[in-house]
């Protein structure tokens, strides 16, 4: 994995987790501090953005 | 070769543009952060900390005609005339059907529209459907809230095959001695709210929950459940009736059980305009709070203008402003209104602030207390959790409201 991917999945990860620590700690529901509605948008990004890297880091291996 | 370098590369690319897209939904959507953009966006002051130009200069003074327990007296009663069509309130009015413990046995339902339960129903179901939400689907997923002693539906049926009530009324195990009326607002039932309303039971509030006419079990969807029995006095199926009758049943069925050291109503939205009004015409609410909604109808702009028309047969009688000092006409009765400042709904702004003071002072000579706040930790169309904060520390009378 490149060093621009791992920061990448890094902040990814991080993204992904603030949101699910501040959805939790609001009540885990649609009307607490981060809704329902964008911890899954958060996920969404964050779930595809490793996905890309893992899939760009497979590449690289197999073209070694 | 070439072309897998190429590609890993692309994903990589794409990747980070993700990455970054999750810490930018992340900033847009946590509430703080939502505010800090709303706060840097062009036009933010003339929207949210200025009062817009043509307002400053509206006689705000001469729309608050009460200033007296006797103009108080003949105001209620010319209201309840006007939409009970009697002198008075219909304080010895019961629900029609009282169906106990829905929670354990719904009863006979029509099919569940959205059948997910409350976690998740928001993300899988289409906005027809969550404004339909039924008790008889929901109760079960309450059943095992700590402190509930269960769930009775009180129910009437106003006029044919239109408008029928439903009431959930959470019975808590340990109860104490407060009652709260929950009006739910447009575009969502009370259903929405099932953390807070869960709270208060778990606190030991007995909790009356309320939709508006036409949202949830109050409509005829439902046929055999709520349409197919007599129907109420005549002089109920009126609209004013279908949103003003049911927070005084509510009222009378749950003095009917058992004493109340005080009673408080909470409205959002819609709701707030019934809170504002139940609470005018209805003394026995000691403290109400009309949360983000309730402006005097010169001041509404926009999508707010759909408001109006909860009020409209009325205030020729009352206006918004008296209705509000009506809520809070005497020793130990209150009223704060709780504006959201950044709401990217509605009712945003400082416009409250032309006659917050107005309110104060005459609720203040009659007896009581009104106050006007603003919430600024979020820029949605909620009650939040300072809010709620704010709200149960009126209603415990343990804590001075921030000004």
């Amino acid at each position: 994995m490149s060093r621009a991917a791992r920061i990448g999945a890094c902040v990814a990860l991080l993204a992904l987790a603030a949101a699910a620590g501040l959805w939790w700690d609001g009540g885990a529901w649609q009307y607490g501090d981060l809704p329902t509605r964008g911890l899954v948008r958060v996920a969404g990004f964050a779930l595809a953005a490793l996905g890309c890297f893992g899939v760009a880091a497979w590449l690289r291996r197999r073209s070694r | 070769m070439k072309r897998q370098a190429q590609l890993s590369r692309l994903f990589d690319g794409l990747g980070l543009v993700l990455g970054i897209g999750a810490v930018l939904a992340l900033l847009y959507y946590w509430d703080p952060t939502r505010v800090a953009i709303k706060r840097l966006a062009p036009e933010a002051d003339a929207r949210f900390e200025a009062i817009p130009a043509d307002m400053t200069a509206l006689p705000v003074s001469e729309w608050l005609s009460v200033r007296d327990a006797d103009e108080v007296r003949q105001r209620r009663a010319r209201l309840a005339a006007r939409i009970f069509k009697m002198p008075d309130l219909p304080r010895d009015l019961m629900p029609q059907r009282v169906m106990r413990d829905v929670e354990k046995n719904p009863g006979p339902h029509h099919t569940c529209l959205s059948p997910t339960g409350p976690a998740v129903v928001r993300l899988l179901s289409r906005t027809d459907t969550i404004i339909m939400r039924a008790l008889a689907c929901e109760a079960a997923y309450y059943r095992d809230w700590r402190n509930l002693a269960g769930i009775d539906e009180l129910t009437g049926y106003l006029s044919k095959n239109w408008r029928p009530y439903s009431i959930a009324y959470f019975r808590p195990k340990t109860a104490n001695g407060h009652l709260i009326l929950y009006q739910q607002g447009l575009a969502a039932t009370y259903h929405d709210q099932h953390r807070m309303i869960e709270a208060w039971v778990e606190d030991g509030y007995t909790v009356a929950a309320m939709n508006m006419p036409g949202y949830g079990d109050n409509t005829c969807y439902d046929w055999r459940r709520y349409c197919s029995g007599p129907l109420m006095d005549a002089r109920f199926a009126t609209d004013g009736g279908a949103a003003f009758l049911p927070p005084v049943i509510a009222v009378n069925y749950a003095l009917a059980q058992q004493p109340f050291k005080r009673i408080a109503m909470i409205g959002v939205s819609s709701g707030a305009w019934i809170t504002l009004v139940s609470a005018a015409i209805d003394p026995r609410i000691d403290v109400s709070f009309p949360v983000a909604g309730v402006l005097p109808l010169a001041l509404l702009r926009g999508k707010e203008e759909s408001a109006r028309e909860i009020v409209e047969g009325l205030v020729d009688i009352a206006g918004v402003l008296d209705l509000a000092v009506m809520g809070a006409d005497r020793p130990g009765r209150r009223q704060i209104q709780i504006f959201n400042r950044f709401d990217r709904c509605c009712f945003y702004g400082p416009r409250p602030t032309l006659y917050a003071g107005l309110l104060a002072e005459t609720a203040r000579n009659l007896g009581g207390h009104h106050q006007v706040l603003f919430d600024e930790t979020h820029a949605r169309h909620k009650i939040s959790g300072w809010a709620v904060k704010r709200i149960m520390e009126a209603i415990n009378g343990d804590g001075k409201v921030r000004p």
